[in-house]
């Protein structure tokens, strides 16, 4: 073994790295391969000379020329003895890797690290605020509520910071063995938490059902005849309250956001759904109570939940074109036969 | 310019190292300097080292370890019978491979004129 005890550390740190480089060859040959690299490091340091990376290369170039010098296999190609389909595949991947386009790219990328730690530390916010359960901004759906405006400009400006810390951080440190493999999985971590938070705003900037809409003010009458009548007890189908009411087209859509009034314009209200009940407004801002189906907000966000179960559970077919019947009248001769049946004579 | 130093290193590292370590016996950092002395200042200290395990492997070379007291020890390097003869072998073929390249080049017009 190479006795190590009289090595500076960097020239131990250098030595260990190499090491692991020439780690697929004979113990024996490696240990007498890196003992007049030891010889070297210490003369080189005793002489004061630069860095062992400054005067010998990174350990990987050096290792690649001593193997070419030595006439020894490369470390590829030593890795799959066999021809292993996964040590080709890497060795493969690796030159690919090492390809000029690559490497263009990967220097692009590196320089526009910052906006990676930016929205490195967006993600971390939402995160944070969907575990939380925190509530997010009505107005700005992509943005959260920690718990309020002040907390989340609070938050974003301390997370924000933390990122930034960490990627110069560890631009000047590059982080080495278990560290390095920890930072590469907390990033894919954080790339596959980046699927649902994208997933959340773009679902926020699709045309928000929520959004409360100012309608037409209703008609003069209507209006009067609302204030007159005032909410009324509910509308019953079949001696039962009804919940809801759902319209569909003559195509089987469903219509949203009808306004139902009786022969004398009287709104049909139902008082349900509470505080959480997403009520529209006339344009001299009064709540129109009789627009159906009547939608509920998700607790504490102000977006609207869809229109439920109810008819949307069925299925509402269209109405055929020239489908419109328009039914016999019976006499009251046939309609008494048919419910007296002995009384009439046979027909022939 | 189109003749690489590094390329032609390449090819003659084998003799130059046999030449340096006929001399005298020399562990690695030493046959680099000794290298480096002598002009070749672009050596590498790895191509040395690879160079001095082949050549032992090969039998040119001979090795032996020298404990230090202050340092760690050191591996010296001596030449073979083997390896003078491969020695004398490089010298006959440097010898009239770089005579053809001198005429070639014309580097010596008043001897060829």
């Amino acid at each position: 073994m190479t006795r190590t005890a009289h090595v500076p550390p960097a020239a131990a740190a250098y030595l260990a790295d190499l090491r692991g480089e020439l780690g697929d060859l004979e113990a024996s040959e490696r240990e007498e391969l890196l003992e007049d690299v030891v010889a070297s490091l210490v003369d080189a340091t005793d002489a004061g000379e630069q860095t062992p990376v400054a005067r010998l290369g990174t350990p990987a170039q050096f290792a690649a020329e001593l193997r070419a010098a030595a006439g020894l296999r490369p470390r590829e190609a030593a890795a799959a003895p066999g021809g292993g389909s996964w040590a080709r595949l890497r060795s493969r991947g690796r030159a690919l890797l090492d390809g000029p386009q690559v490497r263009s790219g990967l220097r692009v990328a590196r320089e526009l690290a910052p906006l990676w730690w930016l929205a490195r530390a967006y993600v971390l916010l939402m995160v944070a605020a969907r575990m939380l359960e925190q509530d997010f901004s009505v107005r700005y759906p992509f943005l959260p509520l920690l718990p309020d405006a002040t907390g989340t400009a609070f938050w974003a400006a301390v997370v924000v910071a933390a990122s930034l810390a960490a990627g110069v951080w560890t631009r000047l440190r590059p982080a080495r063995g278990r560290v390095a493999t920890a930072v590469v999985l907390a990033n894919l971590a954080l790339l596959a938490a980046a699927v649902p938070v994208a997933e959340h705003d773009i679902r926020a900037d699709a045309p928000a059902l929520g959004t409360v809409r100012v309608l037409q003010a209703p008609p003069a009458g209507v209006t009067r005849s609302a204030t007159s009548g005032g909410r009324n007890a509910g509308l019953t189908f079949r001696g039962k309250d009804l919940r809801n009411v759902f319209a569909y087209d003559r195509t089987g859509r469903l219509v949203p956001d009808v306004r139902l009034y009786d022969a004398f314009g009287h709104p049909l209200d139902i008082p349900a759904g509470g505080s959480r009940r997403r009520l529209l407004r006339g344009a001299d801002g009064r709540e129109l109570g009789n627009t159906y189906p009547i939608r509920l907000a998700a607790p504490g966000t102000g977006r609207t939940l869809p229109a439920g179960r109810g008819a949307l559970g069925t299925r509402i077919s269209p109405i055929p074109r020239g489908a419109a019947l328009v039914a016999p009248v019976r006499s009251g001769f046939e309609r008494f036969c048919s419910d007296n049946p002995g009384a009439c004579p046979a027909r022939p | 310019m189109s003749l690489d130093r590094s390329q032609l290193l390449r090819g003659t590292l084998d003799a130059a190292v046999l030449a340096v370590v006929a001399q005298d016996d020399g562990y690695g950092y030493d046959v680099v300097r000794r290298l480096r002395a002598a002009g070749l200042e672009d050596v590498g200290d790895a191509s040395v080292y690879g160079t001095l395990r082949r050549l032992y492997r090969g039998g040119a070379l001979t090795s032996y370890v020298q404990p230090s007291d202050e340092g760690p020890h050191r591996r010296y390097y001596g030449i073979t019978e083997y390896g003078l003869v491969t020695l004398a072998g490089a010298r006959v073929v440097w010898a009239e491979f770089s005579a053809r390249i001198d005429q070639l080049l014309d580097v010596h017009p008043e001897v060829s004129a």
